[in-house]
Parts: structure tokens; C-alpha cells; sequence
């Protein structure tokens, strides 16, 4: 089993070699260490390596795979990074770019509010109106920074699939 | 007589030529070109030193229009198998620096032979797509080798997962193995896919089109739903690849891989107590309420571009995998239409071929009404989502957020399609429509007036848009609280595992196309 373990702003390859009773043999980037390890208490570890004993509070952080680390001397932040985190990274966004300037109905439905002026300067994400339809009220928001370049429809409006409803630039 | 050493030297010299490819220039075009060669993206793909060569010296045998003098060992696609997280898989890969990667019967062999072997030894097969197509000088023997190519994917159909990552051209009759396979992944700007390019079309027409328009990576993943999945790179393609390995079993008799997580099984999230609102006409993000429930908050999104008003994915809970299918009221209000059912009825099939659970979170609020929906067939083409449903044998839990009205009540995963577990919020409406539409039915000739109606109305609410009308008849098992939600499908999962459910034997369902 070989994960990476982010320790501040370091990354280090961890690999467990093997492990007999509570000896383990672990690489630590390409340092083969063995160690004497027992959970003395709930989360806290002694571990002796080379005939010194250390111990270790393990502290469950933020994440699922984030620790907060206590020794007698320091503590640090860490991050376990395994294959499935570094899928999730690698995933990230990969949007479209939506930069679609022309919001328009995706259904059928009736205008029931717009809550901006022509020639208003709006931010990426304000609303810019709301359309009931299947008896829901969406928002639909700015994709960009821009200035409210025409609103092509009246509150009350019934409007069909596609119609073009707000321009933005 | 060779010595020995002069024996292992010619082999040697074979095999370095065989690697060696096309040549530098090529292979520096290939690049500049922003995509990687053959070789490095297998390398991607596959854990380190893994990947075994087949086939690597086979060339082709066609003499016409000069291609005598052409002859490369490997004749545009490598083939051969290795390791994803420990997990064999077949891999092929176009090389688009011989003749254009385009297909030959000899290199056409070479796959045919992969695709028997994977489905020998029912393990997925995945294939690197960059090719110009048929191999032209070489006629219908190319069309041939097409031919078997597709007669093989749909062989392996529901046995093997068989993938595709489009990552150059992909044109004409080349187009219909990736779509016969389970997942099609493109790469932004350098992957196009259609039957007819902009040309013919131009020609045939007069309508001017872009490759890019025709059938980019956008179109197919946002407009068509060809596509699954769409990278920004060769990287981030492979990548992605070998997540979604990750959450399927090697073929249809075996299980998922489990995968470990130290996130608590009966973890209960008070944030999820909130997300739905009791308004049934405000929206919600149904994907905030997935990631809290699944493990690590890891949901892999299938088709996150296309017909988003249904959500369909893989996660992990306690550690086995399952798919997810949500109605996203953010989007559409979540209605089911013709994309959204035939998206999610594909994907249900896809996991029920790999005995992968489906859980269905439900908040629909009925089919879209409308002659574009009617005339395109809407009838035909939600009834592949309900024949989906009905047909899965694998473990189906149901969870009704809000509103599970009408038809689509039916339809997604409802007791009587064959779920196996029907949880229900607090929040749930279920009824055969909404208070509006049932007292203008019901009190059509005896109402005098608005308030009269809007009492009528409230009473409605109150007494049938709720989950209890449906649990005192047994169609909900359980009322439960959202923060209970992990605990709840973990539980299920787990009584579910040893499900037994045989269907009558028959030749095959005929599902309406």
C-alpha cells in the first residue's frame, strides 16, 4: 500500500512494507524505517524507532482524509492522498465555458419576476429573472460580469421553449 | 548460424524498430498537435511497468498504391494488457503517426484478437481512439475488420465494461464502436466524432457547420449525449479513466472492488436536515444532498452536461459502489422529459448488467407536457426509463425527497416497479398530482368561489400530499429523517446483498427503441 501524505507544504511517499504484530517496516521517500507501534489511547500512538520513543496524538481534521498531528514538540497538518483524492483532484471542473450571453427558457412557463433594469451592471451570478414552471420558481443567474443589454420578455409573460429572455454583455 | 548473442540481438533490433514507431517528425506533429503519442498515453493509463505488448510485430499485407513500401511493425494501433489499481484491463490504442492510425484488416485482427481474449477472461477493455478511419487503399477488407470489431463489441455487451476515449478523429463508420461501448469519453479541442464531416455535409446540403460544432467534445457531451465524460486533456482523460475503473467490477459474475474509507457508516449530517425546503416550489441542489450521504463525498457524475434535470453517478457507500440516479428539481424542476429518461434508463441498465445497486432519489414533479415532447415520442421513450427500472434485478432503494407525482411517481423506482426498499422523507408529496390540479378536478362543479378553493386546496395538502397516505397502504416502508440517510441505504445495502430474484427465462425483452 503506498500513499502520498502532504505535511504542510511537503509531500512524502509513503509505502508500508510490512507489518508484524506492532513492528512495521515503512519507506518514507526512499528511507526504509523500522518501527515499534502501539495506540496507547484513543488516538494516541507510541512509536519507538532506533531505541527512542515518540508519541504521537492523531486528531481528525476538516476532511475525511485530514489529520491534525500533535508531538511533543509540534504539530502539524496533514493530508492523506491516495488514488481516489488524486482522481478527485485531477477531476476537477471541466466545464463547458459556459458563456452563453443570451439566457433563454429552457421550458415552457410563466415570468414571474426581474429583478434587473436594462443597462443595470450585474455580477456573474445574480439573479437575473425567475420563471415558475412545473409549479417550481428557478433562478436564472449572469454567467459573467456584464451590463444588462436587453430583457426581451414582461413579468407575467407566458413564455415557450427556448425563447430568448435576457441579454447580457 | 547465428550465435546467440546475434539471435537476441535481431530480436532486439526488432522490437527497438517496433517502438521507435514513425519516426521523431511524426511523433513531434503528434505533439504539437497537443496530444500525446499512443505509447505515453497507455503508459498514462496504465499502473507503471504493467503493460504487456501483443501483436507487436504484425504488419500489413497490402500491396496497392504503393503501401508495399509503407510497412511498419504494429501497422497504427498497439494492443495489449496491464494494470489499473492492481485490476487487469485490455487496452488498445490507435497511433496516429502510422498512416493516419487508420484501420487495416491486419491491425483490425489485432483488436478483434484483444476483444476475444478480454471476453475469454472477462476483463474490461478499453480503447484509445485517434484514427483517420478505414484504411481507403485497402478497401472493403477495412469495412471488414469493422464490421467484426462492432459484431465483438456487442458480444461483450454486458459482460466486460468496455470504454472508449475519443482523443482525435473519430469519423464515418469508425463512430459506432464507442458507441456501442458502456462509456465515451472525448477530449476538449482535439476529439471529434459524426458519421459525415462538415465536407459531405457542405457538399450534400449547403450548410456550413465546423468540425468542432459537428461533433466536438461539447457537442456530444452538452447536445447529443453521445458522449460521458469530457477532459480537458490527454491527462486528465486517462485519469479519468482509471477513476471510473475503479468504482466497476472485471466483468458481470464478478462484484465491485470495495473500497476503503474510514467515513462513518451511520454518520448522521445535520446540513442535510436543511437542504430540502419544504416550499415545493423552491428549488434545491439534489447534488449537495448526494455528497453529503455518499462516502468521502466522492460521486463520480456520468453525463453531467446532457439533460441535467436527472443526475446519474457513481459513488461509494461504506465502501461498495452503487449508482445514484436523482431527479435535479434545480434544473427543470427536475421533470422528467425524453433526455432524461433515456439517460437515466441507460445508465440503470449499465449497472444492473454489473450488479451495481441503484439508489433513486425522487423529487419529480411529472413528464414535461408539450407537442415537442408528444410528437417526438415521449410515450416510447420514458417507458425505456420505467422498462429499466422494472427489469433490474440488481438491489433498487428508493428514497422520495418531495414531490413523486402522477406517471413519474411510477416510474422512478416505486414499490410497485420492483424497489426493493422505498424510503420517504417527511417532505414527500406523494399523490396522483398536485393540490391545484386535484381540487379543480374533483370540486369542478361545486366550487362558488377563490376562497372557497384555496380551503379546498389546503385541505388537499394537508391530508394528501404526504408520505402517510402511501405508508398506511405499505408503498413507503419507512418514513426517515434526512440527517438518517447514510445510515438508512448503508443498512439496506447490506439486507439487499444476498437478493435472489430470477426472471422468466426468455430469449431477450423487447425494450422500445
Amino acid at each position: 500500500m503506498a500513499v502520498d501524505i502532504r505535511i504542510g507544504s511537503r509531500d512524502a511517499k509513503v509505502k508500508l512494507l510490512e507489518t508484524d504484530g506492532t513492528k512495521a517496516t515503512i519507506e518514507v521517500d526512499g528511507n526504509t524505517y523500522s518501527v515499534d507501534l502501539v495506540m496507547v489511547e484513543d488516538g494516541v500512538y507510541s512509536i519507538l524507532h532506533e531505541g527512542k520513543s515518540y508519541n504521537i496524538e492523531l486528531i481528525p481534521g476538516n476532511g475525511p482524509k485530514n489529520y491534525f498531528v500533535n508531538t511533543y514538540s509540534a504539530s502539524h497538518e496533514i493530508e492523506i492522498i491516495d488514488a481516489q483524492s488524486r482522481y478527485q483532484k485531477s477531476r476537477n471542473s471541466s466545464s463547458i465555458g459556459d458563456s452563453d450571453r443570451l439566457i433563454s427558457a429552457p421550458m415552457p412557463g410563466k415570468v414571474v419576476r426581474i429583478p434587473v433594469k436594462k443597462g443595470q451592471n450585474v455580477s456573474k451570478g445574480d439573479t437575473l429573472i425567475v420563471i415558475s414552471a412545473m409549479k417550481m420558481e428557478n433562478d436564472y443567474q449572469s454567467p459573467i460580469d456584464g451590463v444588462v443589454k436587453s430583457i426581451l420578455v414582461n413579468e407575467g409573460d407566458s413564455v415557450t421553449n427556448n425563447q430568448p429572455l435576457i441579454e447580457i454583455e | 548460424m547465428y550465435t546467440l548473442e546475434e539471435k537476441y540481438k535481431l530480436f532486439e533490433q526488432k522490437q527497438k524498430e517496433a517502438i521507435a514507431g514513425s519516426g521523431k517528425e511524426k511523433i513531434d506533429k503528434q505533439h504539437d498537435a497537443g496530444k500525446k503519442t499512443a505509447r505515453e498515453r497507455i503508459a498514462d493509463l496504465l499502473d507503471p511497468n504493467t503493460f504487456n505488448e501483443i501483436d507487436q510485430l504484425v504488419v500489413h499485407r497490402s500491396t496497392d498504391f504503393g503501401l508495399d513500401k509503407n510497412r511498419i511493425p504494429g501497422d497504427g494501433v498497439i494492443t495489449g494488457y496491464g494494470k489499473i489499481d492492481g485490476q487487469i484491463a485490455y487496452v488498445y490504442a490507435y497511433d496516429f503517426t502510422v498512416l493516419g492510425g487508420t484501420l487495416s484488416r491486419a491491425n483490425a485482427n489485432k483488436i478483434i484478437k484483444l476483444q476475444q481474449m478480454a471476453l475469454k477472461t472477462g476483463a474490461p477493455i478499453i480503447g484509445l481512439n485517434d484514427s483517420g478511419g478505414a484504411r481507403i487503399q485497402e478497401g472493403v477488407q477495412s469495412l471488414a475488420g469493422y464490421a467484426e470489431i462492432f459484431y465483438n463489441n456487442v458480444r461483450s455487451s454486458g459482460v466486460i465494461p468496455q470504454i472508449t476515449c475519443i482523443m482525435g478523429p473519430c469519423a464515418g463508420g469508425a463512430v459506432y464502436s464507442p458507441a456501442l461501448n458502456d462509456f465515451i469519453i472525448m477530449v476538449k479541442d482535439t476529439s471529434y466524432m459524426f458519421v459525415t464531416g462538415p465536407d459531405v455535409i457542405k457538399a450534400v446540403t449547403h450548410e456550413e457547420v465546423s468540425k468542432e460544432e459537428l461533433g466536438g467534445a461539447i457537442t456530444h457531451n452538452a447536445k447529443s449525449g453521445v458522449a460521458h465524460f469530457m477532459a480537458d486533456n490527454d491527462e486528465q482523460a486517462l485519469m479519468l479513466i482509471r477513476e471510473l475503473m475503479s468504482f466497476l467490477p472485471p466483468n458481470n459474475m464478478e462484484d465491485t472492488p470495495l473500497g476503503n474509507s474510514n467515513d462513518d457508516p451511520y454518520r448522521e449530517d445535520d446540513k442535510t436536515q436543511t437542504i430540502v425546503p419544504a416550499d415545493p416550489n423552491k428549488p434545491y441542489d439534489v447534488k449537495e444532498l448526494i455528497l453529503a450521504i455518499v462516502d468521502d463525498s466522492n460521486f463520480l457524475e456520468v453525463q453531467s452536461h446532457f439533460a441535467k434535470n436527472i443526475v446519474v453517478g457513481f459513488a461509494r457507500m461504506a465502501g461498495q459502489t452503487v449508482g445514484i440516479v436523482a431527479n435535479q428539481p434545480a434544473h427543470l424542476a427536475g421533470v422528467l422529459d425524453i433526455n432524461s429518461s433515456v439517460k437515466a434508463a441507460r445508465f440503470i441498465r449499465f449497472c444492473d448488467a454489473f450488479n451495481i445497486p441503484i439508489i433513486t432519489f425522487v423529487d419529480v414533479p411529472g413528464f414535461l407536457p408539450g407537442t415537442e415532447q408528444e410528437t417526438n415520442g415521449i410515450i416510447k421513450n420514458g417507458s425505456k426509463l420505467l422498462y429499466a427500472y422494472a427489469e433490474a434485478t440488481v438491489p433498487k432503494i428508493t428514497i422520495i425527497t418531495r414531490k413523486a407525482y402522477g406517471g413519474a411517481y411510477c416510474v422512478m423506482s416505486s414499490k410497485q416497479v420492483g424497489a426493493d426498499i422505498n424510503f420517504a422523507y417527511p417532505t414527500a408529496e406523494i399523490a396522483v398530482m398536485g393540490p391545484e390540479g386535484a381540487v379543480n378536478i374533483i370540486h369542478r362543479k361545486s366550487i362558488n368561489n377563490e376562497n372557497e378553493r384555496q380551503q379546498l386546496i389546503n385541505e388537499y395538502r394537508e391530508t394528501f400530499a404526504t408520505p402517510y397516505k402511501a405508508a398506511e397502504l405499505g408503498y413507503i416502508d419507512e418514513i426517515i429523517l434526512p440527517k438518517q440517510t447514510r445510515s438508512k441505504l448503508i443498512q439496506a445495502l447490506e439486507l439487499t446483498r444476498t437478493k435472489i430474484h430470477q426472471q422468466p427465462p426468455r430469449k431477450h425483452g423487447n425494450i422500445a427503441l
